[in-house]
Order: structure tokens, then C-alpha cells, then sequence
């Protein structure tokens, strides 16, 4: 079962290589779908053998929850604001630090980056 | 200028070796982000210096602490910690310094006398023969990347898919861009790199223990000692800058190699391997600093990255409009004299920076993980952005972020995707220009010249050879 997804993987990609070929309407030899067509057929023949074995180690979900909430924040309240908020809150939440030093490293890194970026090399947020 | 940005990058680069769980690899990404907008040749000193001197760096805690700060550095904790903890971590930090600045000058002496004369010789390359090259480069991962070739060659062709996204430049088609009009420009190296190594690695550094604390003792070794083992290490540096040049290898295989080939080969060491021995610092140190003039020569003659670093740093090129290659070294000599003059001053700049200040470097062992990540994920965030001011890249780079991660979890190797990311225009360009030649000419006509089947042969041997090996057991 876990060699499965290459498998499909790999045909999904002869088929769009092939659509392409198709919609492009041009000679195959300068198609766009020419090498998706080639590399898919090369994942079939390599990809079928491979088992992928995961580590047993733990996935931490917490530090990959705040990227993604601090991705979010980024487009809804601006860089500096989810900047504060992701450092600030980040080391409390990962039970690292004290809510008061948390916040003050959020805000220290939060000025160091707008000094660096902002006011040194002028660029726009 | 060239001292000042070759200094910056130096100092910037001794700190970054020298935390474990900061690489080079990620520094030179992170720096990709902040100097994209500086004067090409500025952002090349910093980065030579970050390079050159990092790669040394990750010795220090190598030796000091027993955690390599960079996966070349490895080996030499197997001699480095032991000599540390007998009281003589300065003499080792002392060979690890003065014989990563002899690695680092027969690398760029190596790159200064062989870089032109190769790119001549690439003028009378076809594009069959760049493909052809190309291909080589990324099925040299496969034999070299540690009993995983199948999941090398995969990372491979996903690198050279995601480099295909976008409007294809020969017929103008939407390929793989899936209606979305954000991707029509294809997917910016930038933030791809920057998810990789800057996100990806920050995610797994908190799982990385704190580092310990440790003593060091004042140097006993006299400079004139130190030197004796200079005829012995000149074959480990060409060891470094061969492995180097080689598509795919870089520095972890080149200090690798040379540590157990330095194991065969020193009769009678005064102390035994694996218990201090200075042979088994000096050789895998001079290794990896060679490596890095090695890499660079198949990256500016020929436009293929050796390693990770050098496809970051042939990225810095294309951010900056600049095309690696043998019309590179026609064109912009200068540039090319550039990189090696900063090459050479960040070589003094390791020798001076790594005798002055390695052995004063404890405080940066007490920085937790933690602090790190946060503040990596957060320069990676705003070197992305700044990249070309669109939030589009932020999702592009922690989706890349997230493949890292689960790229290291399934021990999937990563410099194979950078590889085909950069290669992969070039091979797909190439590649059917060939085809369409082939068409014309005749397949058998066609490929009849010595370059094309010079790399034929190269490409079967690098396939059959393993499987000849294997049957005669």
C-alpha cells in the first residue's frame, strides 16, 4: 500500500505530459508535455520498488501549528504585528520561556527585523 | 568593499558553523534573501565568506562539544572530541584551523587553474551534451547518496517538476500552473530554497537537544609541529577538491572519504584512530575546505552546482541575471576573478578569525534551539517576502517548509530536489532542442561525437558499474 501513490503519481504525470503534448499542438519533439511524459514514465519504472519507511520519531505539530498561524496573521494583520505576535507568544507556547520574557523576545526580534529589513535596506511591508 | 563584505560574510559564517543545527547550506539561503537587491558582487564576498569559513566552522563544536556544527564536521568529532577531552581541544581547534586554510587554497588554486581551460573546452558542447551532463549530475546522487538511490532519483525529478511549473519558454504553454495566475512566472528559487533550508531545518532543530558545556585548555602544540603534517595533508586536499568537483558529492563525502582513507594509510599514527589521533583532523578538515574550490570549478565553467551551497550560489547568479556556464567565464571574467579573490581573502579571514576567536566562541553553545528556530522561521519569512514583495511567496515557501520536513522524516535526501530545481530548465530546454536535432539528422549521426559519447559512457558506467560490483559480490 505505501508503493501505491508513486505509482499513481507517476501515471497522473504520463496523462498530463500526454495532455500536453495534445494542447500544445506543436511537434512532439518541441511539445511542452514531451519531458512531464518521459519523467512520469521514468518515476513508473524507478518508483515502483520504493518503500517508504518513515522514522519512528515523534512529528511535533505545535512549532509547524504557529507557522502556519503566523503564515494566516501575516496576510491578514501585516509582517510586523504577526511578527510580535508569532515570536512573542511562540517561546511561552512551547513552554521555553515565562510569558514576560516570551514577549519581550518577540518584541526585540520585531524591531531587529524592522531595523534590518525596513530602515537598513529599505524595503517596503 | 571586497574585505569588508568578505569580512562580514567570514564572521557571519563562523558563527553559523559553529551552531549545530545552523548550516551553512541555511545560511547561504537565508543571506540569498537579504542580498538579492545588493551589487552582485558584494552579495558574492559575503557569501564566499559565509561558505568558505563555515564549512571550517563546523569543526568547533565538533571538537569542543562533541555535536558537529555542519555534517562535514562529523568525522572529525571521532578524533577531535577525544583530543578535547584529554585537555588538548586547543591543539585540535589549532590543526582544524590552520589545515581547513590549507584545504581552502589548494581548493581555489584548483578552481583558478582549471575553471577557464574547462569552460574553453564546454564551447564545443552541444545541447545533447548538456542534457547529457546534466543527467550525469543528478544520477551521480544516486551512487553517492548513502544506500538511498531510488529516493535520491525521486527528489531528482520532483526537483526538475516543480522547476517546470509555469509558462513553458519554448511554446509559451501553462504547464502544471493548474489555472492559478500566480504561478504563470514559475516558482521563484528564493522562497524555495529558503522553505528548504531555513523552515524545514528550524522545525527539526527544536528537536535537537541543548548543547553542553565544556573546558579548554591552553594550546601545547607548537606552530612548527603543526606544520610537519603539511606534506601528509596536500593528498587529503586533493582528495576534497576531486570529491568536490564531482556532481552531488560536497563536503560531508569529501571529509568522509578522506577520514578513512587517512585511517588505511597512516602507518602507526602516535595516537590510534578514534582516540585523538591529529591525522584525523587534519585530513577530513582539509578535505572540506578543499571541496569547496572543487565545487565551484563544474558550477561557473560548465553552470552545474557541485552541492547544495553551490546551487544556492548559482541561484545568486540567476537572482542577479547572471548565467553560469561556459560564456560565463568569457563574458564576466571579472566576476569570476570576484569569487576567487573573496575565496582567498575569506581563507585568511578563516585563518586569522579561527585562531583569534574559535577557542572564545562558548558563549554561542548557550543559545537554546528554541530561540533559534524562532528567530530562522522569522528571516525566513521576510527574506522570502522581500524577494518580490508578494505574500504568494510566503505559501510557496512553507509549502516547501513542510516538504522539507517530510522529506527528512521519510530519510528522503533533499539536494537531489535542489539539484533538479536549477537543472531541470536547462535539461528540459536541451533536451527537446536535442530531440527535434535527432529528428533531422538521425539518432545514430547525431550522437557519433566524442563529448556525447564520452557522457554516455560515463551514464552507463555510473548505472552498470554497482550492479557489476554487486554480482561479483
Amino acid at each position: 500500500m505505501k508503493k501505491f501513490p508513486i505509482g499513481i503519481f507517476a501515471l497522473v504525470l504520463c496523462v498530463y505530459g500526454l495532455y500536453l503534448v495534445q494542447v500544445s499542438d506543436i511537434e512532439l519533439a518541441l511539445s511542452p508535455g514531451l519531458f512531464p511524459l518521459l519523467l512520469g514514465l521514468f518515476m513508473l519504472i524507478v518508483g515502483g520498488g520504493i518503500s517508504f519507511q518513515r522514522s519512528k520519531e515523534k512529528t511535533p505539530l505545535v512549532l509547524p501549528g504557529l507557522i502556519a498561524a503566523y503564515t494566516g496573521l501575516w496576510f491578514v494583520v501585516g509582517p510586523r504585528i504577526s511578527t510580535f505576535a508569532f515570536a512573542g507568544f511562540s517561546l511561552y507556547i512551547l513552554k521555553e520561556e515565562s510569558l514576560s520574557r516570551s514577549l519581550l523576545f518577540g518584541l526585540l526580534l520585531t524591531l531587529f527585523i524592522d531595523l534590518l529589513f525596513a530602515r537598513f535596506f529599505g524595503i517596503q511591508f | 568593499m571586497l574585505f569588508l563584505y568578505t569580512f562580514i560574510g567570514s564572521l557571519l559564517g563562523l558563527v553559523v558553523g559553529t551552531i549545530p543545527g545552523l548550516s551553512v547550506t541555511m545560511a547561504t539561503a537565508l543571506l540569498l534573501g537579504l542580498t538579492y537587491s545588493w551589487p552582485t558582487h558584494h552579495a558574492l564576498a559575503t557569501i564566499m565568506g559565509v561558505y568558505v569559513v563555515g564549512v571550517f566552522s563546523g569543526a568547533i563544536s565538533a571538537i569542543l562539544i562533541n555535536v558537529p556544527g555542519a555534517p562535514s564536521a562529523l568525522v572529525t568529532t571521532l578524533d577531535g572530541h577525544p583530543m578535547a577531552k584529554k585537555g588538548e581541544g586547543a591543539d585540535a581547534l589549532f590543526l582544524a584551523v590552520i589545515y581547513s586554510f590549507v584545504g581552502s587554497l589548494f581548493g581555489l588554486l584548483a578552481l583558478a587553474l582549471f575553471a577557464k581551460p574547462l569552460s574553453i573546452f564546454a564551447l564545443s558542447f552541444r545541447t545533447i551534451d548538456y542534457f547529457l551532463l546534466a543527467f550525469f549530475a543528478l544520477s551521480a546522487l544516486m551512487s553517492l547518496s548513502g544506500g538511498k538511490p531510488k529516493k535520491a532519483i525521486l527528489a531528482g525529478v520532483a526537483g526538475i517538476l516543480f522547476s517546470l511549473v509555469g509558462l513553458d519558454p519554448i511554446t509559451g504553454t501553462h504547464r502544471f500552473t493548474f489555472g492559478i495566475r500566480l504561478l504563470m512566472p514559475g516558482i521563484p528559487l528564493v522562497p524555495v530554497l529558503l522553505g528548504f533550508f531555513g523552515l524545514g531545518e528550524a522545525i527539526m532543530m527544536l528537536e535537537q537537544k541543548d548543547k553542553t558545556r565544556f573546558k579548554l585548555n591552553k594550546r601545547e602544540i607548537k606552530a612548527k609541529e603543526a606544520l610537519s603534517y603539511f606534506p601528509f595533508s596536500l593528498y587529503y586536499a586533493l582528495l576534497g577538491t576531486l570529491v568536490g568537483i564531482l556532481p552531488g558529492a560536497g563536503t560531508p563525502v569529501a571529509s568522509f572519504l578522506s577520514y578513512s582513507q587517512a585511517a588505511k594509510r597512516t602507518k602507526n599514527p602516535k595516537v590510534p584512530f578514534g582516540q585523538g589521533a591529529r591525522e584525523g583532523i587534519i585530513a577530513p578538515e582539509a578535505a572540506n575546505n578543499a571541496c569547496v574550490g572543487g565545487a565551484l570549478i563544474p558550477m561557473l565553467s560548465l553552470g552545474i552546482p557541485g552541492d547544495g551551497v553551490s546551487a544556492i550560489i548559482l541561484s545568486v547568479f540567476m537572482v542577479h541575471g547572471l548565467k553560469p556556464g561556459p560564456l560565463f567565464m568569457m563574458e564576466n571574467y571579472d566576476t569570476f576573478l570576484w569569487i576567487l579573490k573573496s575565496g582567498l581573502v575569506a581563507s585568511v579571514f578563516l585563518l586569522i578569525l579561527g585562531l583569534s576567536l574559535a577557542p572564545y566562541l562558548g558563549f554561542i553553545f548557550k543559545i537554546k534551539n528554541s530561540h533559534l528556530a524562532i528567530f530562522v522561521i522569522v528571516l525566513s519569512f521576510f527574506g522570502a517576502y522581500s524577494y518580490n514583495y508578494r505574500s504568494f511567496d510566503l505559501l510557496i515557501m512553507v509549502f516547501f517548509g513542510f516538504l522539507s520536513f517530510v522529506f527528512k522524516r521519510y530519510k528522503i535526501p533533499m539536494a537531489p530536489l535542489v539539484l533538479g530545481l536549477v537543472l531541470g530548465p536547462m535539461m528540459d530546454s536541451n533536451f527537446r532542442r536535442s530531440v527535434l536535432l535527432m529528428g533531422r539528422e538521425g539518432i545514430i549521426s547525431y550522437i557519433m561525437y566524442p563529448i556525447t559519447l564520452f557522457f554516455l559512457g560515463l551514464i552507463l558506467l555510473l548505472f552498470l558499474y554497482p550492479q557489476y560490483k554487486k554480482r561479483r559480490g
